[in-house]
């Protein structure tokens, strides 16, 4: 692409876990290490503490960083360990090919189990796995032939690699070794375009969809990915334990690891490993009462949820605000001004458009042609119907009748993340980031549709991905000191104040490489000074070619900037024109000062 | 298999559908103000059966003495729930979906609870008054009067509450509290008085359903998360929020359990009303009757 004629400078490194919470868990790690070393009970209840560490960190990708709460985890591991002990034991696999099986069968099933909620809210998915469990548990009796019923299966032979035998001590460190690789992929995928738009989707799918982000697409992979670890953790386990029967995953053992992801921090890398040392192994050790430990588990639970719904993780995290000075990494701003690429701006066509919600007709019979590369601000008194079109053409709201059209494409009734993808990018009247995100990590989510790089490549930082996301580090700084806010891009975006909040969101379009961008009252909030700035952005942003249409009250920054003005009073047009027409016709006067004669 | 078997089948499955149905019912109380699901629910129904064990089997209260007591002791719980595991939640909107794991966490605590109090051996709970556990035979029709007792009484409690709601003031305000929240209150109505009577409703109407279900299905306290997921599929299936939709889904469920009890052992009957639901949300995502319930934006 001919626009980066330099490389630019890459953002300084991002913190990725805040030093306390790293220091705890590789501190707790070796201590744990030691025991396991020590005597073989310890080695025993660590290598099962590894296992369960693995099993939550997939968990902690479905319940933690996509929002959707299972009970079904526990069966996930059953059906794995299961499947690995039948292959090995009844067939006669080796563990590797039986390993691989495991992951298969628990990502089919999960995403099985997850089908319907891709469509409904996640709370039908906690009861379908509730009836997943129950089911499960029944069928390993019913299935005989197959489970060995209550007996279970016996000789799960260990795993060897070119000649080597894992047993003991070996199996504990291979265990660990894999778990070590899974933290690392998970780390990779959460801090790339997927965790964010899991994140997204989380906070209620809006901005996801915005940014061309099919829900349902990351969904199914969160489902299938928290399945597929499951499986292998099965796997493990049924090495680990030798006999596989049904009273190993009982009902509470599925609980066991939501209460582990949720006490330990969900959608905190750090979370499943903290929640299993804290939960798991040190009561173990305490050998505290066992009868009234799913009690206590209740009871975490409940208080968790409630109190520190950030877990473990998150009140080491914010102990360390806390305790030390926050360290401010120095943003990177590109040495050099960078000529950015012309956009080439699509016209929009908005035909005879009808919005009606129950009986009230939001908008009514709207037509507009919209040529490209200008700015067409829609102005009109509250409720006139204004953001109500901005959701029609982003696809938010399916237009009740008439035609919007980009160019030549039809795009009422499709979907917002497919309009999105179109080159279609907005703001929104609240700005809607993600909070928890650093301010270049959400203008980053903006190019979410750009970005070619896949999952898996994404997963294993191949060079591909690797180059895009320095290539769009780079490009996001420049938006960001565009808009003038490079000197805060590692900072946590819900610290900004309001007016700023709204620049990000513009830099978050623009690096979408927007065609069309719809503008909801960007100038709502802002102080003086970010006034003149945005109305030189839009200057600017116009000048790269881009179609802008422009929801706004600010009348003078309106009669400044904007090509054409449409005006709206209860769902129809009032005035169409030039801004100096408009503003001067004597019925939109009337519709602001409220006159109706 | 004879007509006999087929009809005697069949009168099981609406019986035990009757009471899936009140389970859902009793869901979707709870759920009316509050869009929360509450994964105690089934607990509430074990606790309605264990504590008539106790007082009824126990200390020999009278039946009506005996209920009386268990709603009260239901509806107090209930509304502890709401103020411990569900208000903290939705008065902080940042939670989302946090009251699943708060209900959840309620339900482990109730479960395990009642494990140490009252063990988890069944016991036997006496019939409703004038009902026994005798098979009575009319032509080829098998029944226990209990068994018609459940089904008039599901059919007679599900007909008031769409009274109330239908009919009166307070079941008008609840619907409008349903619809937004914030409206309601510009309106003057209390969503926390409308929530908090809905928990305590919606436990003690569980519990009335575990007091009539005990003496068919025997009083144990693992009874509850089974009856909570067979409740969802009922509510599932008849669209949420819609009670006479969830009294035709808690038949549907009953009957086809029943019926597979000829050719399939537990486990399989377990997966096929699974697959049953799971075909039927992919399908019609809200129910069979439900409408849409769009939220946006």
């Amino acid at each position: 692409m001919g626009m980066i004629d330099t490389i630019p400078a890459a953002p300084a490194a991002r913190l990725r876990l805040p030093t306390l919470t790293a220091t705890i868990c590789v501190v707790a790690t070796l201590i744990a290490a030691a025991f396991a070393m020590s005597n073989s009970y310890y080695l025993l209840l660590l290598t099962f503490a590894a296992i369960y560490v693995m099993a939550a960190m997939g968990l902690n990708v479905l319940s933690g960083y996509a929002g959707i709460i299972s009970i079904a985890h526990g069966a996930l591991i059953c059906v794995g360990a299961y499947a690995t002990a039948i292959a090995t034991v009844q067939y006669g696999w080796s563990f590797w090919p039986a390993a691989g099986l495991a992951a298969a069968v628990g990502m089919g099933f999960s995403g099985l189990l997850g089908l319907p909620a891709l469509r409904l809210s996640s709370w039908y998915f906690v009861l379908i796995t509730i009836a997943f469990t129950l089911a499960v548990t029944a069928m390993l009796a019913d299935l005989r032939w197959l489970t060995g019923g209550y007996g279970g299966i016996v000789g799960v032979p260990a795993p060897s690699l070119f000649g080597y035998r894992f047993s003991g001590v070996a199996v504990f460190w291979l265990v660990v070794a894999v778990s070590a690789l899974l933290w690392w992929v998970i780390a990779n995928l959460m801090n790339s375009r997927v965790g964010w738009a899991l994140h997204a989707i989380r906070e209620g799918a809006v901005t996801a969809q915005a940014s061309g982000v099919s829900p349902a697409r990351l969904r199914l992979f969160a489902f299938l990915f928290s399945g597929a670890v499951a499986g292998l953790a099965g796997a493990f386990y049924a090495v680990a334990k030798v006999v596989v029967t049904p009273e190993d995953f009982t009902f509470d053992f599925s609980i066991f690891f939501l209460f582990v992801v949720v006490l330990g921090g969900p959608a905190r890398l750090s979370g499943p490993l903290l929640g299993v040392l804290a939960f798991f192994v040190l009561p173990e050790l305490l050998g505290s009462l066992k009868e009234y430990r799913m009690i206590a588990y209740g009871v975490g639970l409940l208080a968790f949820s409630i109190f520190l719904p950030e877990g473990l993780a998150g009140a080491i995290a914010s102990l360390q605000r806390r305790l030390m000075p926050e360290r401010k990494a120095a943003a990177a701003v590109p040495t050099r001004a960078k000529p950015i690429e012309p956009i080439a701006g699509t016209p929009v066509t908005i035909d005879d458009v009808s919005k009606r919600f129950g009986g009230v007709k939001a908008l009514d019979g709207v037509a507009m042609a919209l040529p490209a590369g200008r700015i067409h601000a829609v102005v009109g008194p509250n409720g006139s119907g204004k953001t109500t079109l901005l959701n029609l053409i982003s696809g938010f709201y399916p237009a009740s009748s008439g035609s919007i059209r980009l160019g030549t494409t039809e795009i009422v009734g499709a979907a917002p993340s497919r309009i999105a993808r179109l080159s279609v990018q907005r703001t929104f009247q609240t700005p809607k980031l993600l909070g928890d995100l650093s301010v270049i990590e959400n203008t980053r989510f903006g190019g979410y549709a750009r970005e070619a790089a896949n999952g898996f490549e994404l997963a294993l930082r191949l060079p591909r991905a690797r180059r895009e996301a320095a290539d769009l580090d780079g490009e996001a700084m420049q938006w960001l000191a565009l808009v003038g806010l490079a000197d805060r891009a590692h900072d946590q975006a819900a610290l900004l104040p309001h007016g700023q909040q709204r620049l990000v969101e513009i830099a978050r379009a623009l690096i979408g490489r927007p065609q069309l961008l719809l503008l909801d009252e960007p100038a709502a909030g802002l102080s003086m000074g970010e006034l003149e700035r945005l109305a030189t952005l839009i200057a600017e942003m116009r000048k790269l070619g881009i179609t802008i249409v422009m929801v706004e009250h600010h009348i003078e920054l309106v009669a400044d900037i904007a090509d054409t003005v449409t005006v709206l009073d209860q769902g129809r047009i009032l005035a169409q024109g030039s801004a100096e027409e408009v503003f001067r016709s004597a019925e939109v006067v009337k519709a602001y000062t409220g006159g109706r004669s | 298999m004879s007509l006999e078997d087929i009809l005697a089948l069949l009168v099981s499955g609406v019986t035990m559908g009757a009471v899936y149905a009140m389970v859902a019912v009793s869901l979707n109380i709870a759920f009316k103000p509050t869009n929360v699901f509450n994964l105690a629910q089934g607990e509430f129904v074990m606790l309605g059966a264990m504590f008539a064990w106790g007082l009824m089997t126990g200390w020999s209260l009278p039946w009506l003495a005996g209920t009386a007591l268990v709603l009260v002791a239901a509806g107090a719980l209930g509304l502890l729930e709401e103020r411990l595991a569900v208000a903290p939640l939705l008065a902080n909107a940042r939670h989302h979906h946090g009251w699943i794991i708060s209900t959840l966490a309620f339900s482990i605590v109730v479960l395990h609870t009642s494990d140490r109090v009252y063990g988890t051996d069944p016991q036997a709970v006496p019939p409703v008054p004038g009902a026994s556990l005798d098979m009575v035979q009319i032509g080829a029709l098998t029944f226990s009067t209990q068994q018609v007792a459940v089904i008039v009484l599901a059919a007679l409690s599900i007909a008031a509450v769409e009274w109330f709601y239908r009919s009166t003031l307070v079941g008008k305000a609840v619907l409008a509290v349903a619809e937004d929240r914030d409206g309601a209150r510009l309106n003057g109505i209390s969503p926390l008085t409308l929530t908090m009577g809905s928990f305590a409703v919606a436990a003690a109407y569980s519990a009335f359903t575990g007091v009539i279900a005990a003496p068919l299905v025997l009083a144990s306290t693992s009874i509850g998360m089974m009856l909570l997921v067979k409740g969802f599929m009922a509510l599932a299936i008849g669209g949420v929020g819609n009670n006479w939709g969830a009294l035709a889904g808690g038949m549907l469920v009953g009957c086809v359990e029943s019926l597979s009890s000829v050719s399939a052992t537990p486990g399989y009957r377990q997966v096929l009303l699974l697959a049953v639901v799971l075909a039927l949300l992919l399908v019609r995502p809200h129910g069979l009757a439900g409408a849409r319930l769009t939220r946006e934006v």
